[in-house]
């Protein structure tokens, strides 16, 4: 007999265990891969993931959002407002009848 | 019920379960390939017990996968790598190398495998792990050199070696049979 021929024969000996097939098979089924029996349809569970990527962007645009709220507000109380260049000066009113004050004569004379 | 499981499992885990249809795939895949899985492990391994983990590891790796294959010949192709690979895997980890041996006849089961296993068979699993992989691939499943070169990732010169050695070596373990 041929080598061949022999170990063809030897390994057509060896097959899987029942036993341990069926075992196997229970587990892929609480594992999340459920046969349909009228169509060979299966459903396939998945792990949660954890989208690290969404949280970040959320997390980002919070602090962006609070960060630039806050300096908004820092910033309006820090101004220090002034007229604009464009107001009209015919608006400003200065008395100039008013008479000098005695502190004012002293340094005149 | 499947839809109940299905609700309990989302409900309970949150999962997000996505419905697949694989028309003539699923157990029909284990129920195909469970023996040369077997066959396969069981070369690489040595020993029934490893071998079982390894089909168990291979078929869970198969349907984490969902691979798609052009046709059976690209399937079975990478059914016999992937089982190559964790067999491999599994007999190069720390625990393997450092697990305590066990007498194959103190262990019922392995007895029994042991006293099935043809007198061929045990020559070729006694040969050193990659001239029984190259002589499994080649004898039996009529893999060429050039393909079984690929699925082991070795070059064809080297795996043609492999070949000629163990198949010397089977010849003297099995004094003289005819090639």
């Amino acid at each position: 007999m041929s080598l061949h021929k022999e170990i063809r024969d030897a390994y057509d000996q060896v097959h899987a265990p029942d036993a341990v097939v069926e075992r196997m098979k229970q587990e892929l089924y609480q594992k999340g891969f459920h046969e349909d029996a009228e169509e060979v349809t299966w459903q396939v569970s998945e792990a949660p993931r954890l989208h690290i990527g969404r949280y970040a962007a959320y997390v980002a645009a919070v602090l962006t959002l609070t960060v630039g709220c806050g300096m908004a507000v820092w910033g309006l109380n820090k101004a220090e407002l002034k007229p604009g260049k464009n107001v009209n000066s015919s608006y400003i009113v200065t008395d100039t009848t008013e008479a000098a004050t005695e502190e004012y004569a002293e340094n005149l004379s | 019920m499947l839809s109940s499981i299905n609700e309990t499992e989302s409900d309970a885990y949150d999962l997000k379960a996505r419905k697949i249809r694989m028309t003539g795939i699923g157990f029909a895949i284990v129920d195909k390939y469970k023996d040369l899985v077997y066959r396969t492990a069981l070369t690489i391994t040595g020993n029934t017990c490893d071998a079982e983990d390894v089909m168990q590891e291979v078929f869970f790796k198969y349907f984490r996968a969902h691979p798609q294959f052009d046709s059976d010949a690209h399937e079975r192709s990478w059914i016999v790598s992937v089982t190559l690979n964790t067999g491999k895997n599994l007999i190069r980890s720390p625990w393997y190398r450092n697990r305590a041996d066990v007498d194959p006849e103190e262990i019922p089961n392995e007895k029994t495998h042991a006293e099935q296993k043809s007198p061929v068979l045990n020559a070729v699993l006694s040969l050193p792990e990659k001239y029984r992989v190259a002589i499994y691939l080649h004898y039996y499943e009529g893999y060429s050199i050039r393909e079984i070169a690929v699925m082991t990732k070795k070059t064809e010169a080297a795996t043609a070696q492999y070949l000629a050695r163990g198949r010397a070596k089977l010849r003297k373990k099995l004094g003289g049979v005819e090639s």
